[in-house]
């Protein structure tokens, strides 16, 4: 039940006990599990973390790590072991549809795919050598986000809130925007597991409701706060009658601060507001319906660093195509996909640089694995766990640098091979945090996001 | 394999810093020493060769062959030399290699300089070499339960009850005093949340007021033991522990029917107040009980559903490596077990020994080997002594329907010759013929056209007769029958590539067919349906008589496995390494068959993919019936027509129709001699098409009797259990790597720890497991069960750690008092009731939760139980109490799950039907438990996600809770309900809000409250109307704390 990191600032408050008696002791003993801030480790580059989950799995081969190879054997056999698939289904080799360029002073290449990400490239930190533990999608996604393949365990988000805390006592610490698309293994994949419950993420919604229990039902104006004050007066009565009772300390204050809540969220989140020439910027204007809803996710998930979120997880959109899992119709599939995040992921890059929010913010591109460089069936690809990329870039990242390598056709990672837990070593690294002492005491193990496993990379840091 | 060699040389090339070197060692050498080198070289068990490789000093010092490692000079290593196995030095490990990746390493490592950090001397013992099986069998928890004194108290007068004298003497020690005894109503409102998880209804608390007599309290203890209530909310507290959920997660989260019987067997158990011990073994073995618990009302098997929580899992369709899914699973449940009887993290013993207890990774892969020799059964809880009593009353009916439909025909065997010949002759018609032959399949109009027509020209027999004739198709039973008019001899394919096995029968159904086994239709002609001939079949005598059969495990070869089945609802399938999801998925889908034939079909499960894995053949009766689910798919259940058969190999019926002169001779001969198993099937078959329909005279009346006498047999009510397969011991994965069995093996044996005796009976072992489990000479599973029934009761375990009685668990707070527990347990028969009401009847459980000043200020979370602490209602508790608010709330017991509201959930392919705000009133335990979508509401107010055993739940306060309260459309719409209940009740005022109180706190309103109330009305009324005030009073009742907590 106890956070290392937060052991001694408790048992500080104990000792000093500061407002004199041990009840509020006990009350900071519950803020803590509700999420107070402690002090990192050591002072972190990236305050905030903007992680954009590309539910999936994206081509590598198509988008991060060109291999004119598959040009030159397209629709020929395999010439390499080809590990079990989920479908079995698995055919020729298929060169990519997509040209590549090579952008910014650092000439990294990008497809045709992503031209707006790859106006960044000079930002970006691209690691061609990623692996995952699975080549099916729940398996991948849950070790993509809690280093296991097993469900049911803390996310990244929740690690990072357990560890830091919130900065702005009005908002949670861990945001899930959820853009439509419920991942292969369910959104409980971005859970706090066992984590305390305050440490789960707020589920926000770009369309509608933008979190559950936002929103007051009363459709009398002022009728909530009537009953709010109402309530206040009479559990008032029952904190005179017991005051040694910090639970209900507690639980009065939090009314105080679902109150605020009720206003900030709304407000923190309401794109609306915002400049003609940055809802421009994000693709608020997109003709395409999933580009308007992907740009306002990224517009959210800036204003929510803007406002102290530490942790924001970007789910992609539905309703215009699938996932990023096209086992067949890659080029339609992959072409609507990036069209949707193309221009809202650079508008974010960009305009966190502008406002100098990039420095201090942490943008994780990722998808669960890569896609293999030989057909399913004719115009598909299946999953390929052995190698793919991803890339960072913002607080602490080098930009403009390609780190790892796979073979020469894109299957397998054969240089500075990474795994998740490298992942999320290093971002936790970036965050201020020693990912070997970030622990949490569950089922007889201190248990860490990286298990026992991880490694910082020189590198990729600046 | 190419490419690792080449990835480790990758990253052995670039320049090694000199600190990362012990980093080096740590992540990659030290794993090799340990795995390969210890056993031979330490001073903890062997040292040979005069060598250690343990400790830095060791390899410098070096070995009877003298120096082994020269730093930097790999090749002028020995070692190195040694463990590439060159010439002309002794080859080490001498009886394997190590890998090539392994290899390298070593000699990377050497280059290096080989840096290592272990500074021990030669001499000194080793700090980490770690497990000291004997030094970790001293720990607190494995030591015998005590026989301990009773404490001696100074306040003579505070203790009720044993107990009592143990906190009290605790409290005494530190000068502390007791709490004061809490006032009567507070006390009723806790004992009835703690016992039954429901607040006092009006009338319950109406009855106790006027209750004030002597033993007021103990009469209320006594209701609340003895109400169904009980067993709801303790049910509840073990479905945490043994992670119940009803779907499997991952990306379909498949739901698994019946799962809500395990819930429903729960709440009977503890209703019943079923001995803890024979709980137990219900658990791990309820379906190997020689003498189950039958259910006197229905006569129903309990104990057979007792596994059923073993199988709860996730899991999921995409699988690519079968093996690493079972370890997972398995995994599952070794963790569930460990955790919810053992109090022990066995699941940590997976990859190596337990690094602070004493488990090795030898007990972790005993019960490995146990739970891999058990499979997955859906068991009929019908109590099968039905068949012994009236199987041969339904035998002998069968057989008498059988007999009359024979008889039918025997007697009008000259009318089937003229028919035969009628029909032949209107072959002659080649036109007609070619007609006939010319229909296509979906010619439905101008087949009844032709058909018609035939029948007019001779008779609806006839015209059947006709029709297979002439047929271009005809069933391989009867293809030799055209042999007899023409010279076509087809024969039935008999590829058979499954070796004749033994099958391992589960239920009563199944039966060896024999010389044939006829099959009477429940409903309509044909009589008979088909007769099932080799190999095994069920369902002929009745579809209700249930069962399954398996084979023994058996390694695929990677060739095509086939096998004949037929029948109706039942299903044949290749289950591989215990993977419950054949059927599903891209690779698995084609495992599992539906089987609905009436002619034999030959089943081909591939199995390239699978090569070498181990594997079974399942026929399931009823395996329609007998799987998971879609989310939307609203249930499945038995059917009155199954029946199913299944042969490794087919009877030569072309025999019977070559040996004889006419059809009708033929049939003759069928029809009055002893028949084989190729005779039963060609008579079958001629029944089955319709060419033998004649009336036989009592025909009728016997068929009926047949059928009463089948209806009078219950409907099967499956339950997910579990059934022996073939018993297996399961060797230690190296590093939890499946793909790295030891070559020793691992004879299935109890917990090392705790004396490790071998299990060398029959089966899978869980029969034995159960009993070392519940031996007196186990100090783990008393200690722990009590532990888990006071931390509900008292809102903290003794040991506070319920799940974890290991090193990184909690020491007990009060250990005399766990060991005094324990024992009076046992004594009392191992009855949870009985521990329960001391419980409560004590005077601790009495206290106020008002603390002493010291108490509060030393003591804040309450270990040394000076009060009794404030609590939460949990999150099942507090939607309950809602509802009971309202009126709205259903206090039924048992049934299906109902569907969760989760309208307010993202939406996936996965997501179920949305079920009503209000959950059809139904108390939380019986909301439907999918994993990915748990209700909102209960999910907010921490309850468990379903997936991990969790003994003691996170009770947080968060604002989420806050906005749940205020603003979840459930809390409004009960308000509204509320409200205006109140508002058409009857009485003033005053009266309603006395009321309210009371509903909502279980106790009077003070005056002042009174006052609060009719001006919080006014200042309402002001804004809306009367009614609209009394719906938001309701709902700030809702968020008044008192509402949830428990003082």
């Amino acid at each position: 039940m106890s956070s290392k990191l937060s052991h001694l600032s408790r048992r500080e408050v104990l000792q000093r006990g500061s407002l004199g008696f041990g009840s509020l002791a006990f009350a900071g003993l519950l803020d803590q599990e509700a999420g107070a801030a402690s002090a990192p480790h050591f002072a972190p580059k990236a305050k905030n973390v903007i992680f954009l989950y590309m539910d999936g799995g994206v081509s590598h081969v198509d988008s991060f790590d060109p291999k004119p190879l598959l040009k030159k054997e397209n629709g020929q056999k395999p010439k390499f072991e080809v590990e079990a698939t989920v479908f079995n289904n698995n055919g020729n080799i298929l060169a990519s549809p997509w040209d590549f360029k090579n952008y910014g002073e650092s000439g990294i290449p990008v497809s045709d795919l992503f031209p707006h990400i790859g106006s960044c490239a000079d930002e970006l930190c691209v690691m061609r050598s990623m692996t995952a533990f699975s080549p099916s999608h729940p398996n991948a996604n849950y070790s993509l986000h809690s280093g296991l393949i097993l469900s049911g365990r803390p996310s990244m988000g929740a690690w990072a809130s357990y560890g830091l805390g919130s900065s702005n006592a009005d908002l949670p610490s861990y945001v899930v925007v959820h853009g439509g698309q419920v991942p292969s293994g369910g959104m409980q994949m971005t859970g706090e597991g066992f984590l305390p419950a305050a440490h789960g993420p707020s589920v926000l919604h770009p369309k509608g409701v933008v979190l559950q229990n936002i929103k007051p039902l009363e459709k009398q104006a002022g009728l909530q706060e009537d009953k709010l004050a109402l309530l206040r007066q009479i559990d008032g009565r029952l904190q005179e009658a017991r005051p040694d009772s910090a639970l209900i300390a507690s639980a009065v204050k939090n009314y105080e601060m679902a109150f605020r809540m009720q206003m900030a969220v709304p407000e923190v989140t309401d794109v609306s507001k915002e400049p003609e020439s940055i809802k421009e910027l994000y693709g608020l204007n997109s003709k395409f319906d999933n580009t308007r809803t992907y740009g306002a996710q990224c517009l959210m998930a800036r204003r929510l660093v803007e406002q102290g979120v530490r942790f924001v997880e970007l789910t992609i959109t539905t309703g215009n195509g699938d996932r990023w899992d096209q086992h067949g119709g890659l080029k339609d599939g992959h072409a609507k996909n990036a069209l949707a995040v193309d221009q809202p992921i650079a508008a974010l890059i960009k305009d966190l640089k502008s406002r100098g929010l990039l420095d201090s913010t942490l943008i994780v591109f990722a998808g669960e694995f890569g896609r293999t460089p030989f057909a399913q069936g004719t115009n598909g690809r299946d999953h390929n766990p052995q190698g793919f990329s991803i890339w960072m870039a913002g607080g602490g990242i080098k930009g403009g640098t390609i780190y790892g390598a796979t073979d020469e056709y894109g299957y397998r990672a054969i240089e500075n091979k990474m795994t998740v837990h490298d992942m999320h070593a290093n971002m936790l690294h970036l965050m201020g945090i020693d990912h070997t002492k970030l622990t949490h005491r569950y089922g007889g193990r201190d248990v860490r996001l990286t298990d026992v496993h991880g490694e910082i990379i020189p590198e990729i840091l600046a | 394999m190419f490419i690792r060699i080449v990835f480790h040389f990758f990253f052995l090339s670039g320049s090694v810093q000199a600190a990362d070197g012990i980093l080096f060692f740590e992540s990659k050498v030290r794993p090799i020493l340990d795995e390969h080198c210890l056993k031979c070289h330490s001073e903890a068990k062997k040292v040979k060769g005069g060598l250690l490789l343990d400790r830095k000093a060791g390899w410098e010092e070096g070995g009877d062959s003298g120096s082994v490692i020269v730093p930097g000079k790999p090749e002028e290593s020995l070692l190195v030399q040694m463990v590439r196995h060159e010439a002309e030095v002794e080859a080490m490990p001498p009886k394997s290699k190590l890998s090539d990746a392994e290899i390298l390493v070593l000699s990377e490592w050497v280059k290096m300089g080989a840096p290592d950090p272990r500074a021990e001397a030669i001499g000194e013992e080793v700090k980490t070499s770690g497990f000291d099986l004997e030094e970790r069998m001293k720990w607190w928890s494995l030591q015998p339960v005590r026989r301990v004194e009773i404490p001696e108290v100074k306040n003579e007068g505070w203790p009720r009850t044993e107990l009592d004298r143990f906190v009290l003497a605790a409290l005494e020690k530190k000068d502390w005093e007791a709490a004061k005894e809490a006032d009567r109503v507070t006390l009723f409102r806790r004992v009835s949340v703690v016992l039954t998880g429901l607040a006092p209804t009006l009338d319950e608390l109406e009855r106790f007021m006027a209750d004030e007599g002597e033993g007021s309290y103990e009469r209320v203890v006594e209701r609340l033991l003895g109400s169904p209530h009980f067993g709801e909310q303790w049910a509840r507290h073990w479905m945490d522990v043994v992670r119940y959920g009803e779907s499997k997660a991952f990306e379909q989260d498949y739901w698994m029917p019946y799962t809500w019987r395990y819930r429903d067997y729960l709440i009977r158990a503890f209703n019943e107040d079923v001995p803890f011990d024979q709980f137990v073994r219900e658990a791990l073995a309820g379906d190997l009980l020689e003498d189950a618990r039958i259910n006197p009302e229905n006569g129903r098997n309990e104990s057979v559903a007792g596994p059923g929580f073993l199988q709860l899992a996730d899991g999921h369709h995409g699988v690519t490596d079968l093996h690493e899914d079972e370890a997972r699973v398995i995994d599952s449940m070794i963790n569930t077990v460990g955790t919810a009887f053992h109090g022990l993290t066995i699941s940590c013993a997976r990859c190596h020994d337990h690094k602070f207890d004493a488990i090795t990774d030898e007990d972790y892969y005993s019960l490995y080997g146990m739970f891999r020799s058990s499979r997955l059964n859906y068991a009929n809880t019908v109590d099968t002594k039905w068949t012994s009593v009236r199987g041969d009353e339904l035998r002998k009916a069968h057989g008498e329907v059988v007999n009359a439909a024979f008889a039918g025909v025997a007697s009008r065997v000259g009318e089937l010759g003229a028919m035969i010949a009628a029909a032949r002759k209107l072959g002659d018609d080649k036109d007609l013929v070619k007609k006939w032959q010319g229909l296509k399949p979906g010619d439905h109009e101008e087949r009844a056209g032709f058909v018609g027509e035939l029948e007019s020209r001779t008779s609806p027999q006839g015209a059947r007769w006709f029709g297979v004739l002439y047929g271009s198709r005809l069933r391989p039973e009867l293809a030799g029958m055209k042999a007899l008019i023409n010279s076509a001899r087809p024969k039935p394919s008999q590829n058979m590539s499954l070796p004749q096995r033994e099958w391992l029968v589960e239920g009563v159904g199944f039966e060896e067919a024999g010389e044939g086994q006829f099959l009477v239709k429940t409903n309509d002609p044909p009589l008979i349906h088909g007769a099932v001939g080799a190999g095994m079949v069920a369902g002929h005598l009745s579809s209700r008589l249930d069962g399954s059969v398996r084979s023994e495990d058996f390694i695929l070869d990677g060739e095509p496995l086939r096998i004949w089945v037929k029948g109706n609802g039942g299903t044949v399938s290749l289950v591989i390494r215990n993977y419950e999801l054949v059927g599903h998925g891209p690779t698995t889908g084609p495992l599992r068959k539906s089987v609905n034939s009436d002619e034999w079909k030959l089943v081909q499960f591939p199995t390239t993919l699978w090569k070498g894995e181990v594997a079974f053949l399942q026929v399931q009766h009823q395996g329609g019936a007998k799987r998971v689910l879609r989310p939307t798919v609203p249930g499945v259940s038995p059917s009155d027509d199954a029946w199913v058969g299944v042969a490794t190999e087919l009877p030569d019926w072309g025999k019977v129709w070559a040996s004889k002169g006419s059809i009708v001779k033929v049939i003759q001969s069928l029809l009055s001699e002893p028949v084989d198993g190729a005779g039963a099937e060609v008579l079958g078959a001629l029944f089955a098409s319709g060419l033998l329909e004649f009336e036989g005279s009592g025909l009728k009346e016997k068929r009926e009797s047949l059928e009463k006498l089948r209806k009078s047999i219950a409907v099967p009510v499956y339950v997910r259990s579990m059934v022996e397969g073939t018993s297996v011991h399961e060797p230690i994965y190296i590093r939890g790597n499946h793909k790295r069995p030891s070559e020793e093996e691992n004879p299935r044996r109890f917990l090392m720890g705790l004396g490790g005796e071998l299990m060398t009976g029959p089966g899978s072992g869980r029969r034995e497991w159960v009993e070392h489990l519940v031996s007196l000479d186990n100090p783990l599973t008393a200690r722990v069960r009590v532990n888990r029934v006071w931390s509900r009761v008292f809102g903290r375990g003794l040991v506070a750690s319920v799940d974890d009685f290991g090193k990184m668990g909690e020491p007990p707070s009060h250990p005399e008092l766990l060991d005094f527990l324990a024992r009076d347990f046992v004594k009392e028969k191992w009855s949870i009731k009985a521990m329960i009401r001391k419980m409560v009847l004590s005077s601790t459980f009495r206290m106020s939760s008002v603390p002493s000043y010291q108490a509060n200020e030393l003591d804040p979370g309450n270990v040394s139980l000076q009060r009794m602490s404030v609590r939460r209602m949990s999150a099942e508790s507090i939607r309950d109490h809602i509802l009971a608010g309202s009126g709205d709330l259903k206090r039924d017991l048992f049934g299906p799950s109902v569907l969760a509201y989760i309208a307010d959930q993202p939406n996936s392919r996965a997501k179920p039907r949305n079920g009503p705000l209000g959950g059809g009133g139904r108390r939380s335990l019986y909301l439907a438990s999918r994993r990915n979508y748990l209700p909102s509401f209960l999910r907010a107010f921490n309850s468990p996600n379903a997936t991990e055993p969790i003994g003691r739940r996170n009770v947080t306060t968060v604002p989420a809770q806050s906005l749940a309260l205020l603003n979840h459309p459930l809390v409004h719409q009960q308000s509204k309900i509320w409200g205006e209940r109140v508002m058409e009740s009857e009485g003033s005022d005053e009266a309603k809000l006395k009321r309210l109180h009371q509903v909502a706190f279980s106790r009077e309103a003070s005056a002042d409250e009174i006052a609060w109330g009719v001006s919080a009305l006014e200042k309402l009324t002001a804004g809306s109307d009367k009614k609209g005030a009394w719906i938001s009073l309701c709902h700030i009742f809702m968020n008044r704390k008192e509402f949830i907590y428990v003082l």
